[in-house]
C-alpha cells in the first residue's frame, strides 16, 4: 500500500465519519419531522417588531421584487418595518427606493459605499425593533417565512437567531438546478446542525436575529467578505443559541453561469478559511463540543478530501496522458479498443465500496434535504447532475481558495 | 446521545462499515483468484494436451496436428493476470500463477517451434522479457509494439515473460539467450536476441510477408503494466 492510498483511506474515512454523523444525528431526531413539517401556521401572541434591512448595491433590477416580498409577508403591519439602505450605489437603485419615501412601513437610507456589513449596521443602528434582519436584495421571501421563524425566537428565549431554507429562486440553467440540490442538501445539514447546536453561517438572505444580540457581542464584520459567516463563529464562541427553521423559505437568485458561481463559491471557501484561521482558537476546543469537534472539522476535512482527491485525480490523469503519449509514440493510432464485461474487471477494492457507500450516505442527505425543502419526494435527475457538475467544478473553486490563502492573495469583492 | 459518547458511536459505525467493505473486497478478490486458478486448471489440462501433441507430432502428418495453439482459457489467464497485477495489493498467489504461467508458455513456445520446423510452417515466435518497474518505461513502450503486432500478425506467436518474477524457468531462458536484468525489455525472435526498445517497423521488418496462418491465430495478450 503506496503513502497516497492511506492517504485516500484516511481522507474518504474521515467523510464517511461526517456523513455518518449528520445520519446518526438524524435517526436521533427523527421523531420530530412531522412537528417541523407541520404546515399550519403558528399562532403569535404579541409578536414582536421586526426590521428587515435591505443592503443594496446597484440592485437597481431586483429591489423593488425584494422590498415587495417583505411587504407581503404575513405578519402584522405595524410590526414590520423595511429599512433599505443604498450602499452607495452607481446605477439608479436609489432612484428606484425614492418611489417608497411616502411609504410608511419602507425607511430609505443612502450612505457611501463601505460593504455589505456596513449597510447592515447602519440598518441595525437605525431601528428600534426586537428583532432584526437582512435580506439581500437579489431574494424573495415566502410570506409565511417570517411567522414560522418568529414563533422559534417565542418558544425559546436563548435563541438568538433563526436561518431559512434557502431554494434557488426559478432556476433556468443546468447550474441552476445543480445548486438547487446542493441547497436542499444543505438545508439538511443544516438542520442536523442546529440539532447540534453547532451551525457555522446565518446567511445574508433573512436570517434574523435577537437586536439585543448585538449588544452584546457586537455587530457585523467585514470578514473576508463573508459577514455571515463570522458572526455565526462569535454567537458559537459566544454560547449563542442559533436555530434553523426548515420550512420558512426564502428565494435566492443563483449564479447562471459557472464564472459567476466560481466567484461566489471562491468567496464562500476563502471566506471559510480565513474565519476558521481567525477562531482557530475554536477548534478542538472541548468548550464549544460539536461546533469545534464536528462543524469545523468537517469543513476543514471536506477542503482536504477534495483538494487531494484532485490532486491525485489529476495524477492518475497525467500518468494516463503519458502512458497514452508512449502508446501513439510506439504503434501510432495503431491501438485496438479492448471492452471486456467480465465480472472479472469490475473494481472490487476495498476503496469501491466504501465509495458506493458514502456516495449512498450522499444521496440520503440530498433526497431528506429535497423533502424537507418540498422540492420534491425522492430521487430524482438534478442529483446526478449535481454530483457530476460538482466533482468537476468544484475542486477549481477549493483549490483556488487555498492558493490564494497559501500566498496571500486579497479576496474577491462581496458582489 | 450527550457528549463524546455520539463521536464514539460514530467511529463505531464508520469502522463496521469499512470492515463490511474490506470483508466484501476480500469475498471477491477471493472470487476472482477462484478463477484465475480455475482458468489455471485449464492451463494445466492445456499443457498435458500440449505435452502429448509434441509426443504424437512423431508419428502423426502435419494435416493431423491443427491445434497447436493454447486454448483461449489461456489467453483470457493472460487478461486477468495482467488484470490483477494492477490491481490486487496481495501479488503472492498471482506470482505462482505467474510461474506456471510462464512454464504453459515455454512448453507452446517449444511445442510451436517443432510444429514450425517440422511442417514448414510459418510461425515466428517472439519472446519478450519485460520488468514492471516503474523505471522501465521502454518495456510499456514494447508491450504495445508487441499488443500491435498480435493483433495485426496472427502468424506472430508472442510470449511474455517477467523477467523479474523468481521463476528458474524464466531464469533460464534468460540464462540461454544471454539476457540481462539491464538490458530489458528484450525480445528474441526467431532465436535471435534483441535488447533495448524495438519498433514496431523494426519487428514488422522481421516478419514475413505472407497471409496469415492458420495454424496459429490465438492471440496471446502481452502481459506487461500498461500504468503504475
Amino acid at each position: 500500500m503506496t503513502l497516497g492510498d492511506i492517504i485516500t483511506y484516511i481522507v474518504i474515512f474521515l467523510a464517511v465519519y461526517v456523513q455518518v454523523f449528520f445520519l446518526v444525528t438524524y435517526i436521533e431526531h427523527r421523531k420530530k419531522f412531522p412537528a417541523i413539517m407541520n404546515k399550519e401556521l403558528p399562532e403569535l401572541v404579541n409578536p414582536p417588531k421586526v426590521a428587515v434591512i435591505v443592503p443594496c448595491w446597484n440592485e437597481e433590477k431586483t429591489v423593488h421584487g425584494t422590498i415587495a416580498s417583505i411587504l407581503a409577508l404575513d405578519y402584522p403591519a405595524d410590526k414590520l418595518e423595511v429599512i433599505a439602505v443604498d450602499d452607495g450605489s452607481t446605477d439608479t437603485t436609489w432612484q428606484e427606493l425614492l418611489q417608497y419615501k411616502d411609504n410608511p412601513r419602507v425607511r430609505i437610507f443612502q450612505k457611501e459605499n463601505g460593504g455589505k456589513h456596513t449597510a447592515i449596521n447602519f440598518g441595525i443602528d437605525n431601528t428600534d425593533a426586537e428583532i432584526v434582519g437582512g435580506l439581500d436584495a437579489d431574494s424573495f421571501v415566502a410570506p409565511d417565512a417570517l411567522r414560522r421563524m418568529i414563533a422559534m425566537f417565542q418558544s425559546d428565549p436563548e435563541v438568538m437567531a433563526v436561518t431559512p431554507s434557502l431554494i434557488v429562486h426559478n432556476p433556468q440553467t443546468m447550474l441552476q438546478h445543480a445548486q438547487q440540490v446542493e441547497y436542499n442538501m444543505s438545508t439538511y445539514n443544516k438542520k442536523m446542525l442546529s440539532f447540534l447546536g453547532a451551525i457555522h453561517v446565518t446567511p445574508g438572505p433573512f436570517s434574523l436575529f435577537r437586536k439585543s444580540m448585538f449588544d452584546k457581542i457586537g455587530k457585523f464584520r467585514k470578514a473576508h467578505n463573508t459577514e455571515d459567516q463570522e458572526l455565526a463563529y462569535r454567537m458559537q464562541q459566544n454560547h449563542l443559541k442559533i436555530e434553523h427553521c426548515v420550512n420558512a423559505y426564502v428565494y435566492t437568485s443563483s449564479p447562471d453561469t459557472v464564472k459567476k458561481l466560481y466567484k461566489q463559491r471562491l468567496r464562500w471557501i476563502y471566506g471559510f478559511i480565513q474565519n476558521t484561521i481567525d477562531y482557530r482558537h475554536l477548534v478542538f476546543n472541548a468548550e464549544y463540543l460539536n461546533f469545534s469537534f464536528f462543524t469545523l472539522p468537517s469543513g476543514i476535512i471536506s477542503i482536504v478530501a477534495v483538494v487531494f482527491l484532485s490532486a491525485s485525480f489529476l495524477y492518475d490523469f497525467i500518468v494516463f496522458l503519458i502512458s497514452k503519449i508512449n502508446q501513439i509514440a510506439a504503434v501510432g493510432f495503431n491501438s485496438h479498443i479492448h471492452i471486456n464485461f467480465n465480472w472479472f474487471y469490475i473494481n472490487t477494492q476495498t476503496v469501491f465500496f466504501v465509495t458506493i457507500i458514502l456516495y449512498v450516505l450522499l444521496i440520503f442527505s440530498i433526497v431528506m434535504g429535497t423533502r424537507l425543502n418540498q422540492q420534491g419526494h425522492g430521487f430524482d435527475w438534478r442529483i446526478l447532475l449535481y454530483l457530476v457538475v460538482y466533482s468537476v467544478i468544484a475542486p477549481f473553486w477549493l483549490l483556488k481558495a487555498v492558493w490564494n490563502t497559501i500566498t496571500g492573495r486579497r479576496q474577491p469583492a462581496w458582489r | 446521545m450527550k457528549g463524546f459518547r455520539k463521536y464514539f458511536v460514530v467511529l463505531l459505525i464508520t469502522v463496521g462499515i469499512f470492515a463490511i467493505a474490506y470483508f466484501a473486497s476480500v469475498y471477491f478478490n477471493n472470487q476472482k483468484i477462484a478463477e484465475i486458478q480455475k482458468a489455471q486448471d485449464q492451463a494445466t489440462v492445456d499443457v498435458l494436451s500440449s505435452e502429448t501433441q509434441f509426443d504424437l507430432l512423431e508419428s502423426q502428418s502435419c494435416q493431423d496436428v491443427t491445434n497447436t495453439y493454447l486454448s483461449q482459457e489461456i489467453s483470457n489467464l493472460a487478461d486477468k493476470i495482467s488484470y490483477a497485477e494492477q490491481n490486487f495489493s496481495d501479488q503472492t498467489q498471482l506470482n505462482l500463477l505467474k510461474q506456471q504461467y510462464a512454464i504453459l508458455e515455454v512448453k507452446d513456445y517449444l511445442l510451436t517451434k517443432q510444429i514450425s520446423e517440422r511442417c514448414k510452417s510459418n510461425i515466428v515466435t517472439i519472446l519478450y522479457f519485460y520488468e514492471n518497474a516503474n523505471s522501465c518505461t521502454d518495456c510499456q513502450k514494447q508491450g504495445y509494439v508487441l499488443d500491435a503486432i498480435r493483433q495485426n500478425y496472427p502468424q506472430a506467436r508472442v510470449y511474455s515473460f517477467d523477467a523479474g518474477l523468481d521463476s528458474s524457468t524464466i531464469r533460464a531462458l534468460l540464462s540461454i539467450n544471454k539476457i540481462s536484468d539491464k538490458t530489458l525489455p528484450a525480445v528474441v525472435v526467431d532465436g535471435t536476441t534483441y535488447t533495448g526498445f524495438q519498433s514496431l517497423d523494426t519487428l514488422t521488418a522481421m516478419l514475413p510477408t505472407t497471409t496469415p496462418s492458420t495454424t496459429a491465430s490465438t492471440p496471446k495478450k502481452t502481459i506487461t503494466k500498461k500504468t503504475q
